[in-house]
């Protein structure tokens, strides 16, 4: 029974979560915008963060874990067509491989904030970490206010947002 | 064309070199690697956690802790 259970908790959490993230961030990223798209994550990631540092239970953790693969998933397939969409074709590739130079950072960054965080003898010693992460994650969603759509979306979208493409090429029309 | 020609083609110039970097431009390759660091922290973030000693004491101190620590880790 714990065997059985095992195989079929260990491929639901984390990863599980990250193949349902990448099936829905397609629609969601062809409909309302990569922004769209990796706003929704940041927001899966800041509710499962939360969630994770506040955990009373280890059901309870499991559950935002899976909440956070998803928020993962759409991250990780969505931020490499957005940096390819807005970059220049003469650095393109350069751009692109800021995707995996990110996601090696942040093993490097969590690992060094764990090692941190071992010499904090207090009962929510653990709880630093994810408590970091919701941080992070809020970050990113407002700084999804300051960057400017993918001008590809923008283009294959109807009439009004090639409207909003037209002003932004001419430099008079707000972007958001 | 001869050695002497110094007249400057300002079109043939933005064909050789790339566009100038921008402030917006660097802010933009930062947020969107941020996206790219959030996954990573977030897949990465329990190979500390399962090692720190209040985790353990709290969460798999119990009896199936190998079946628990496979349902979080996830891969």
């Amino acid at each position: 029974m714990r065997i059985l259970l095992s195989t079929l908790l260990t491929p639901l959490s984390f990863l599980g979560g990250a193949f349902i993230g990448a099936v829905i961030q397609a629609p969601i990223s062809a409909a309302f915008g990569r922004r769209m798209a990796t706003a929704t994550a940041a927001v899966l990631l800041v509710v499962a963060g939360a969630l994770m540092a506040g955990s009373v239970h280890i059901a309870m953790f499991i559950v935002a874990r899976i909440i956070s693969g998803v928020g993962g998933g759409m991250l990780t397939s969505n931020c490499p067509v957005y940096m390819s969409e807005v970059s220049p074709p003469s650095t393109r590739g350069l751009l692109t491989s800021v995707h995996g130079v990110g996601i090696t950072f942040a093993y490097i960054f969590s690992s060094l904030l764990a090692l941190a965080f071992n010499f904090v003898h207090r009962p929510y010693q653990w709880r630093l970490s994810f408590i970091i992460f919701t941080v992070f994650a809020l970050i990113l969603l407002i700084s999804l206010r300051f960057i400017p759509e993918s001008p590809r979306w923008l283009t294959v979208r109807p009439l009004f947002s090639r409207q909003r493409y037209g002003l932004r090429q001419t430099g008079k029309g707000k972007i958001r | 064309m001869s050695a002497k020609h110094h007249r400057h083609d300002p079109s043939e110039d933005a064909h050789v070199h790339p566009p100038k970097t921008t402030r917006t431009n660097i802010m933009i390759v930062l947020i969107a690697g941020l996206g790219s660091f959030m996954f990573g922290y977030a897949n990465n973030i329990m190979t500390g956690t399962l090692a720190q000693v209040s985790f353990n004491a709290k969460f798999l101190s119990d009896g199936h802790a190998d079946s628990t620590t496979g349902g979080i880790l996830g891969g």
